[in-house]
């Protein structure tokens, strides 16, 4: 009766199991391979449309719209790269990773990059602004780095043309008040990528916050005259500590230079005007001279 | 189960190892187009197979439940 009971056990009740955990295991293998096989399906998929995508190298720019659909392309990649890891460990994946991902990548940000800083702030049109804005947030979804980086360089080139142009003018201080009405433009066209910034919307926020959340301050403008009325304070205080005749045509114009800073950040709406009277403090020497 | 499917038969082996076994299966060399489409046969087989050992493992459980019954009613006695 014993062993008869033990059978039927075998058979009714351990065979069964031991075929439940075999099963168990092979399904379990099975799902790990086809959801592995899944995100390289995806990759390879989207490492076909790269190459769809890509212009030849005849032609010399990306056309905007294709610069976009690179640049989600690329975003997706990372974002399938980052969810998977272990897709990186297939040798079919490291090789296109290497020779079709990489390159096109790094094509994609340099022509971006350039592309923004040619376009950026220079027109006030909303629909040229909203095209901005589409490659601003495209470039930020691809490299937060570079997003950063490229807003950076948009302020520095122009503090670098407007600081050439007023350093200039020591030397020929007539044309003063012409060369700063020259960065008000400038600091005109940084509100302009400003309002571009805010109205692109980035995660729970909008770009403008993404990029101030890494700076000092909170607007382009004010960093832009805050270089600005640096520089050209330290240019002006030398010039006009070495006297000779360029020192002295400083002094004498000095009540011009004022009143044209006066007049300009007059003229200014209620934001730009508190920024640029940065520029008052710029020219403080000669104002200390005036008032004796 | 069926032995005579030999991809089948390759997840029962205790040793399988998914990612080595796509490393080998999937050629770098070979052109994109071709490799895409044959993963993707690969992964409609495997949904099959999905299928096909759940309803095992299901008839499987189901059957098991059925002699715990009886030997739990056995046991009272």
């Amino acid at each position: 009766y014993l062993s008869m009971s033990y059978s039927r056990l075998e058979k009714d009740v351990l065979k069964p199991y031991e075929q439940c955990t075999q099963l168990q295991a092979a399904l379990s293998k099975i799902h790990q391979t086809s959801s592995l096989l899944r995100d390289v399906l995806i990759f390879m998929h989207l490492v076909r449309q790269i190459a769809q995508n890509t212009i030849s190298a005849s032609e010399k720019e990306i056309p905007d719209q294709n610069l976009l659909i690179l640049a989600s392309i690329h975003s997706q990649i990372q974002m399938e790269l980052s969810s998977n890891p272990s897709m990186r460990a297939l040798r079919l994946v490291k090789k296109h990773e290497l020779e079709t991902v990489g390159p096109s990548r790094r094509e994609t940000l340099r022509v971006l990059t350039e592309t923004l800083l040619r376009y950026c702030g220079e027109s006030s049109n909303p629909q040229e602004q909203h095209d901005t804005g589409r490659l601003l947030s495209a470039l930020y979804k691809l490299s937060q780095k570079d997003f950063i980086s490229t807003i950076d360089k948009v302020v520095q080139l122009r503090v670098n043309s407007s600081c050439q142009t007023l350093s200039k003018t020591i030397t020929s201080i007539r044309n003063f008040p012409h060369a700063l009405q020259e960065a008000i433009v400038q600091a005109h066209q940084l509100a302009n990528v400003e309002d571009t910034l805010r109205m692109t919307p980035a995660e729970n926020t909008n770009l403008l916050q993404e990029h101030s959340s890494h700076k000092k301050y909170a607007s382009l403008t004010h960093i832009f005259w805050n270089r600005v009325a640096k520089s050209f304070k330290r240019d002006f205080e030398i010039s006009y500590h070495r006297g000779g005749p360029v020192g002295k045509s400083l002094a004498s114009n000095s009540k011009m230079i004022i009143d044209s800073i006066e007049e300009m950040i007059a003229r200014e709406s209620a934001k730009g005007r508190a920024e640029l009277e940065q520029m008052r403090d710029s020219v403080s020497i000669i104002r200390v001279q005036t008032t004796k | 189960m069926s032995t005579d499917d030999e991809i089948l038969e390759m997840f029962f082996d205790e040793q399988f190892m998914p990612l080595a076994y796509l490393d080998l299966l999937l050629s770098p060399d070979g052109p994109l187009g071709e490799t895409h489409s044959m993963s993707s046969s690969l992964l409609s087989r495997l949904d099959l197979y999905t299928d096909r050992l759940t309803s095992q493992l299901e008839s499987t459980v189901h059957n098991l439940r059925k002699p715990t019954e009886l030997l739990s009613y056995t046991g009272v006695h």
